[in-house]
């Protein structure tokens, strides 16, 4: 009895320290939504940031864009197709029927449907809107990113 | 025994609660109206500028929400209809747009199960896509017949107007146009078409014309008999 009665606590401790230790793995795979990254900015260089949350982050979204009690303001996926804009040989973008679109690709890959496009436009509203400035920006911001992680395999 | 607090009855413990509630209620209530106060964005259509052959509300609604065709005009999908109303006892015809009438006492917000269906604090009737489930509730209840199902699959939905097959959609009076600052497409239209029979504005605002010519002048709400207070308002029509 003498040494179940220490043994006890030293399994209760063990248990707790384990747990902890599992929290903190999970925690780690799971990385917090970047609210503020998002709303500020391109968020480029949190891909995998993103490729975890975005399911959630677009969720948020949609509940944000219906308040009952203030007039929506312009957030909605219009934004990320605007700039997430894959183009065909033609340099058109392509639209979500297309294998190679934005979402799509990654969709594929892991066998997941998209059902955003079957209500929401998977292209964005002008061929004109497509080609300004801060598109062309993004465009650019994208290539030197990948150019950035280049670099960054060539060191490692 | 607590002589300072006696012990209540069920009766006053009910009575009481009661009471509770309708304060809350009431605080709610009063919040709701002081909302509405600042905006409530109205038409107001003049029915003898309106013609039977002009359908230009009608297309450009078409074109701004890229309501498709499947070549079947009964039909496809139309938030604007235009109906022939007779006058029996005078004999007077009068052609009108009728479209969603954006009601303060919105009969398709009250049966929505979901929520979906909802009034916008300055006035205008919409439908959340993303809750709704298809049920057509709304569609019985609106006395307008102003709200349509969509059937079929939306081949190339425009990015400002999300159209979903399954949902029920209405009018919305351009929402984004609005919160951008513009005026509905149809408004638009008419003006451009020359009839101008169309006049868009805020119903609360003293200075808007809207606002003057409805006081000015006698203007009817479709069924009036059943209460809705439209924002959408026709002159020269009798009801």
């Amino acid at each position: 009895m003498q040494g179940l009665k220490i043994l006890a606590p030293a399994v209760f401790l063990l248990g707790v320290l384990l747990c902890l230790e599992g929290g903190a793995a999970l925690a780690a795979e799971i990385l917090p939504a970047p609210r503020q990254k998002l709303l500020r900015g391109h968020w480029s260089e949190n891909k995998d940031i993103m490729r975890n949350n975005h399911q959630a982050l677009l969720k948020d979204r949609m509940n944000a864009v219906y308040p009952l009690t203030v007039p929506q303001q312009a957030v909605s996926i219009e934004q990320c197709v605007t700039c997430h804009v894959t183009r065909g040989e033609d340099n058109a973008p392509l639209s979500a029927d297309n294998s190679k679109h934005f979402c799509r690709g990654c969709h594929a890959r892991q066998n997941v449907s998209v059902n955003c496009f079957s209500c929401h436009a998977s292209l964005p509203a002008r061929d004109a809107y497509v080609m300004n400035k801060e598109v062309k920006n993004a465009d650019m911001l994208k290539k030197s990113i990948e150019q950035w992680q280049a670099a960054q395999g060539g060191k490692k | 025994m607590n002589t300072f607090f006696p012990p209540l009855s069920r009766r006053n413990f009910l009575r009481g609660a009661a009471c509770c509630l309708l304060f809350a209620q009431g605080l709610g209530v009063r919040q709701a109206l002081a909302d509405n106060t600042k905006i409530r964005w109205g038409l107001l259509v003049d029915t003898r500028l309106c013609g039977a052959e002009c359908v230009a509300c009608v297309d450009a609604c078409v074109d701004e929400h890229a309501l498709q065709s499947h070549g079947r005009a009964n039909t496809d999908a139309r938030w604007i209809r235009k109906v022939r109303l007779v006058d029996k006892s005078t004999g007077l015809v009068s052609h009108l747009p009728v479209m969603c009438q954006h009601c303060a006492d919105a009969q398709c917000v009250r049966v929505c199960p979901t929520g979906a269906s909802y009034r916008r604090a300055d006035g205008l009737v919409l439908v959340n896509r993303h809750l709704c489930i298809g049920c057509r509730y709304c569609m019985m209840a609106c006395p307008y017949k102003a709200r349509g199902f969509v059937y079929e699959k939306v081949e190339k939905p425009v990015p400002h107007s999300p159209r979903g097959m399954g949902t029920v959609e209405g009018c919305t009076l351009c929402s984004h146009r609005i919160d951008a600052g513009r005026k509905p497409a149809c408004v638009e239209a008419c003006a451009r078409g020359g009839r101008g029979a169309m006049l868009f504005g805020n119903l609360n605002d003293p200075a808007d014309s809207i606002a003057k010519r409805v006081v000015a002048f006698n203007t009817t709400a479709l069924r009036p008999e059943l209460l809705t207070n439209p924002g959408v308002r026709y002159q020269g029509v009798n009801p």
